[in-house]
């Protein structure tokens, strides 16, 4: 029943992508701003006739709702269009130029942010009100009020100037780029076991990745505490450690797995949060992105491609929730008998 | 089906009253202190004329990027020092509370009324509407706001009438499912089946009966959304598409101090720092709020 | 940015069973394949290892602005062009003084009126092996012109003027026809970079803007967009121009140019030694780069003015008064001495003193409050004006220390600041009342700045400017081939627009460049190009 389950939900995504490409659509249409005087940039000496046949090159001299219905149609058949602000590329390829940078960067500061998480939330949950769980908390709670473009200027300036212990911009030393299998450095260099440009990759993504990762570390970290709290005072948990089972099992198998299992939302949902903050960590950064490829479209008013970014924003977002609903039956039995 | 997960039972306790919460929340000695430092930045933000030692836009052509008092060429006269056009920083900082904290106030209030409305009628009458209004929650909840906020803006210029707009967009849909998700379930309550008994018209039993007991999460979540929404400004305002130049606004001025900060590290940190500050503390107020409507209700 | 810190979980509606008709099928069926595509494409790209050498001698140059296409009639942007310049040659150079110099022509000259013969130099090659002929410049100028069939229209069509079109005569002789007399076809060529017409028909324009092959001293190895786009030395170079010594294949291994849109960001890695060269550094921020101990500041006198124009189409500054009391309103001293640190120089016109025909009898700008407050007083203003000014985003604190200057003239104005192309077509519909913003001149003549802002048709007449005197003027000094008499337009041009107010303020910044001290023979140009070909590394 988990296949009908999936398949209702990918259904789903369907009205929730039209409703977004609308909206999408109709903001960057309404507004004023033109394309073609983008691009024409400081052009001197003009004619109307020569904007006439641009705009006529790109379809815009169409009424709005033709213009929207042969995007819908297009990208039915894998056409995101042509973007205006990369000289008639296809936005498909100007997009995946960009997205392994995000990917990796925001894998990197998922991982990031988990690895310091679940453990200090663990621990702060052992020993509630002790001098851990106290420093915790309030570390948990400036994360989550720090500015990131603030605390990404601070970092920079510290580690990267100060300290010049890491790179301030860019995703890998020049020269040192792995051969292109996914595009994302450190997994291609990890596949290929080129260490040096691990190396290198791994230390251009510390100082953009710990500033994205610092709220979610800090949401995720309190809802595990919380949901352990809540567990250890469970029956089935003083019952094992009554069996005389050791603390690190009764912890790591027996209450772990349902603490894990509130927390899954907030991952998902802090995820999400994360792919929508990588605009600002990006520009601050110059990571080159899809965020920073989204804030250089808005400004160059080039529609189809900022269509195409939001869409692959609103995709990931769906799908992450739909990837915790899954992750959620799998891990409580007593949902998965629900659903089915 | 994973039941576990609905809006009805996430807002489950609305036992608490307005008044009990506040009692309880007075205990809370952290949260007692947050609150004074919040109502310290309320306090500075509506007298900032009269405690701002200069006009937070005067131009000091003489006195540019001067260090703050403490570092060797500060001067007295400017406690937190100077920025690259010679305004003083203290009287930027202490005006900026008032953008941080209007908006906020306005953008919470704007997305409470609007959300909490919605979310009721959806709650009562189901139906049509209901349906409707979840399928626009869900595009909302996939959109990215940033690009929303940078469209808009872009095509206006930074005004504080789009800013309100972009920072409202998503903003009323948690207040929205809160409010749904409560009056969904004090439907069928005891009191409000009596006081339909009773032949109370559908106006009453919403503001009367109900309104007054899912007060207390709106409250909560009002607090730890202002806290959302102060960052959110700052970061549209460091983006340059936030509060217009005129007004000094503290994601501004860390977005101005940027280039500066090898040689004037000041510019940026100190706004930087009231922004945290204040956030902090709104945050620690949410929380005790929250601890004081229900201990369980935690995250 | 967290813009729900998640108190609550959201998801209960999606949950909601709200699917089933079949026409939401179909609708899934358009968007799946097109996010598929987009992840398949990346994993498409193919890369390979740079050489060691390549590195190491390497030269990397932050610049102020990403690359869209590398095609050179594909753009309006001075970067592309700065990048392109190092891959593809033109027909006329200019030197770091701004003379210009036979390139990839031999020598040139004019026959009657509209009939340029130019002469090649001989065994120039692309990058692909192909000797360059006169066939490659005809498709060149056809392209840009719009006379060939079927390609997209080139935004660098108007830069050609009245050329009408050209011919091969024989391999190493082209003729340009222009439509009636054009005196400076040659300053304007230095815009126009000759592409190979095989290689482009087999590529195509699409390829051709990813993978340009110019006869430039360096040839593209790499192009990651967004994030670096590395060149190469080219072994089999011409020389390039004799008129700018040293002749031969260029001295550094490689380029690797870097878009660094901060300024900040920019500093910082020229101060970490992550770049060698950073484009231009803010006149305000130019003390933190001279304080860096392994850099320095290399300096050029700018052609871009920055300006204050004013709509003349509606009130207050259709009056004339009024706009004279602008001009009175700003005190230059402290904007150019104390928030530009002295890098900068306030302006008289909108012509820079370098640009031909500068007319240097016009009286320097000075702040004048009482005499602003009175014009002001007469005007109908009696308590001072309120008003926005418009700006772009980097202009912000020139914008700002503006305003703050005219308020002791009585002039309240609120900065409002706007993405760059967005503020320009807002300009262009004169929907703004008082603005900064600038303009560019490179070609350093007249020509290339004056019809466009200031003749009753100009394409960026922001200020609604009607003077059919100086359209009269405009229109002669285009066609005038004496030198003497087209200066002597121009200044009249110059006086009248002195007389009309249409600008009120005028400001010439330096272009600034930090210069790592390892680099050699680099130097900051008042054209923003970046020439690579004498540049090299101390070791």
């Amino acid at each position: 029943m988990l296949a009908r389950f999936l398949g209702r939900r990918l259904l789903q995504l369907v009205p929730v992508l039209l409703g977004v490409s609308l909206i999408v659509f109709l903001t960057m249409h309404l507004t004023p701003g033109d394309p073609i005087e983008h691009m024409l940039g400081q052009a001197g000496r003009v004619t109307p006739e020569q904007i006439a046949e641009l705009r006529s090159h790109y379809g815009l001299d169409r009424p709005l709702a033709t213009q929207y219905w042969l995007f819908l149609r297009h990208a039915a058949s894998g056409d995101l269009g042509i973007s205006y602000s990369h000289q008639g590329r296809p936005v498909a390829e100007v997009v995946a130029e960009r997205l392994p940078a995000t990917l990796e960067l925001t894998l990197f500061a998922f991982v990031l942010a988990l690895a310091f998480a679940i453990p200090a939330g663990i621990f702060a949950a052992l020993r509630p009100q002790g001098l851990f769980d106290r420093l915790g908390t309030v570390g948990a709670l400036v994360g989550i009020s720090l500015p990131g473009f603030w605390l990404g200027i601070v970092l920079m300036i510290t580690f990267g100037l100060r300290l010049h212990w890491l790179p301030i911009s860019g995703r890998i030393d020049l020269g040192l780029a792995p051969r292109t299998i996914t595009g994302m450095n450190l997994v291609d260099a990890a596949l290929t076991g080129d260490a040096p440009a691990f190396w290198s990759a791994l230390r251009h993504l510390i100082l953009p990745g710990i500033t994205m990762a610092a709220p979610m570390a800090a949401m995720v970290m309190r809802m595990l505490r919380s949901s352990m709290i809540g567990v250890l005072e469970k029956e089935y948990v003083q019952f094992a450690r009554a069996k005389g089972l050791p603390e690190t099992e009764v912890v790591g198998k027996h209450a772990l797995r349902n603490a894990l299992i509130p927390t899954v939302n907030i991952v998902a949902l802090q995820t999400g949060l994360l792919l929508s903050g990588n605009m600002i960590i990006e520009t601050v950064f110059q990571y080159p992105g899809l965020g920073k490829l989204a804030v250089d479209a808005i400004a160059a008013a080039d529609y189809p491609l900022v269509q195409a970014v939001v869409l692959i924003y609103a995709t990931s977002y769906v799908l992450l929730n739909l990837g915790a609903d899954v992750l959620h039956v799998v891990l409580d039995p007593t949902v998965r008998t629900a659903a089915t | 089906m994973p039941e576990a997960l609905t809006d009805d039972q996430i807002v489950e306790t609305t036992a608490a009253t307005t008044p009990g919460m506040f009692a309880v929340l007075l205990r809370n000695r952290v949260a007692v202190a947050a609150g004074l430092v919040v109502l310290a930045f309320v306090a500075v933000s509506v007298l900032a004329p009269w405690l701002a030692p200069f006009d937070p836009n005067l131009q000091h052509p003489d006195a540019i990027r001067l260090p703050p008092v403490w570092q060797s060429g500060g001067r007295a006269e400017f406690l937190l020092g100077t920025d690259a056009l010679g305004r003083d920083l203290l009287s930027r900082i202490l005006y900026g509370a008032k953008v941080s904290i209007g908006l906020g106030v306005m953008v919470v209030l704007l997305t409470m009324v609007v959300g909490t409305g919605l979310g009721m009628i959806a709650g009562y009458f189901g139906g049509w509407f209901d349906a409707a209004m979840s399928r626009l929650v869900d595009v909302l909840l996939a959109f990215p706001f940033l690009i929303f906020a940078l469209a808009i803006m872009a095509a206006t210029g930074p005004n504080l009438t789009a800013l309100v707009l972009a920072l409202a967009f998503k903003g009323w849909v948690d207040f929205y499912r809160v409010a749904r998700g409560d009056v969904l379930s004090a439907r069928h309550a005891d009191y409000v089946t009596a006081a339909r008994g009773v032949g109370a018209g559908t106006a009453h039993l919403l503001l009367r009966e109900i309104l007054p007991n899912i007060v207390p999460p709106i409250i909560v979540l009002a607090t730890l959304r202002m806290a959302t929404i102060i960052i959110s400004e700052a970061s549209l305002s460091f983006l340059g598409i936030g509060v217009p130049p005129s007004i000094p606004a503290w994601g501004t001025m860390v977005s101005d101090g940027r280039g500066d900060i090898a040689t004037a590290w000041w510019i940026a940190t100190f706004p930087g720092l009231a922004i945290l500050f204040l956030v902090l503390a709104v945050n620690l107020l949410g929380e005790g709020l929250r601890d004081a409507l229900d201990p369980r209700m935690r995250l | 940015m967290a813009d729900g810190q998640g108190t609550r979980d959201h998801r209960g509606w999606t949950r909601r069973e709200f699917l089933s008709a079949a026409g939401r099928l179909a609708a899934l069926a358009v968007l799946a394949p097109a996010s598929t595509s987009v992840l398949l494409s990346g994993c498409a790209r193919g890369g390979k290892r740079l050489s060691r050498k390549l590195v190491a001698g390497s030269l990397s140059v932050a610049l102020d602005a990403d690359v869209e296409t590398l095609d050179p009639a594909m753009h309006r942007s001075r970067t592309v062009e700065a990048v392109v310049r190092n891959i593809c040659d033109g027909l006329v150079a200019r030197d770091a003084e701004m003379h210009y110099v036979p390139q990839l022509a031999a020598d040139w000259k004019v026959e009657g009126e509209d009939r340029w013969v130019f002469k090649l130099r001989e065994g120039v090659k692309f990058h692909n092996g192909d000797p360059l002929t006169a066939e490659d410049v005809k498709f060149t100028i056809d392209r840009i012109i719009g006379a060939i069939e079927g390609l997209p229209p080139s935004p660098r069509k108007d830069l050609l003027g009245p050329v009408t079109g050209a011919e091969a005569l024989d391999p190493q002789t082209v003729v340009i026809h222009t439509d009636g007399p054009y005196p400076i076809l040659h300053k304007k060529l230095v815009f126009q970079e000759i592409c190979p017409k095989g290689y482009f028909e087999k590529v195509g324009p699409d390829e051709f803007a990813k993978k340009p092959v110019g006869a430039g001293p360096f040839r593209l190895v790499e192009w990651s967009p967004g994030e670096r786009i590395v060149l190469e030395r080219f072994a089999d170079y011409y020389g390039g121009s004799p008129d700018i010594p040293p002749v031969g294949p260029a001295r550094l291994q490689g380029v690797i140019f870097r878009p660094l849109e901060e300024a900040a960001t920019r500093i910082a890695s020229l101060e970490a030694e992550e770049v060698g060269v950073a484009v231009n550094i803010p006149a305000d921020q130019a003390d933190g780069v001279e304080a860096l101990p392994d850099a320095h500041l290399s300096v050029a006198q700018g052609t871009r003015t920055h300006f204050v124009g004013m709509n003349l189409t509606r009130k207050p500054f259709s009056s004339p008064l009024v706009r004279e009391a602008m001009r009175y309103a700003v005190d230059p001293n402290p904007i150019v001495e104390k928030y530009l640190l002295g890098r900068a120089r306030a302006l008289p016109g909108i012509l820079v003193p370098m640009a031909f025909a500068y007319d240097d009898s016009l009286p320097a700008p000075r702040q004048d409050i009482a005499r602003a407050r009175e014009l002001l007083r007469i005007a109908g203003y009696p308590d001072g004006l309120r008003v926005t000014l418009d700006c772009e985003a980097n202009d912000k604190r020139i914008a700002e220390a503006i305003a703050g200057s005219m308020k002791a003239a009585g002039v309240q104005a609120e900065v409002r600041v706007w993405k760059k192309d967005n503020l320009l077509n807002q300009l262009r519909r004169r929907e703004r009342d008082l603005f900064l913003t600038s303009w560019g001149n490179s070609s350093l003549d007249p020509s290339g700045i004056l019809p466009v802002l200031f003749r009753s048709d100009g394409y960026s007449n922001f200020f609604g400017y009607r003077n059919p005197e100086v359209d009269r003027l405009l229109d002669e000094a285009d066609r005038a081939m004496s030198v003497a008499e087209r200066r002597q337009k121009y200044i009249e041009v110059q006086r009248q627009l002195q007389r009309d107010i249409p600008t009120c303020f005028h400001l010439a910044l330096e272009e600034l460049y930090g210069v790592s001290n390892r680099v050699e023979n680099f130097a900051a140009r008042p054209d923003g190009m970046l020439p690579m070909h004498d540049v090299s590394l101390k070791s």
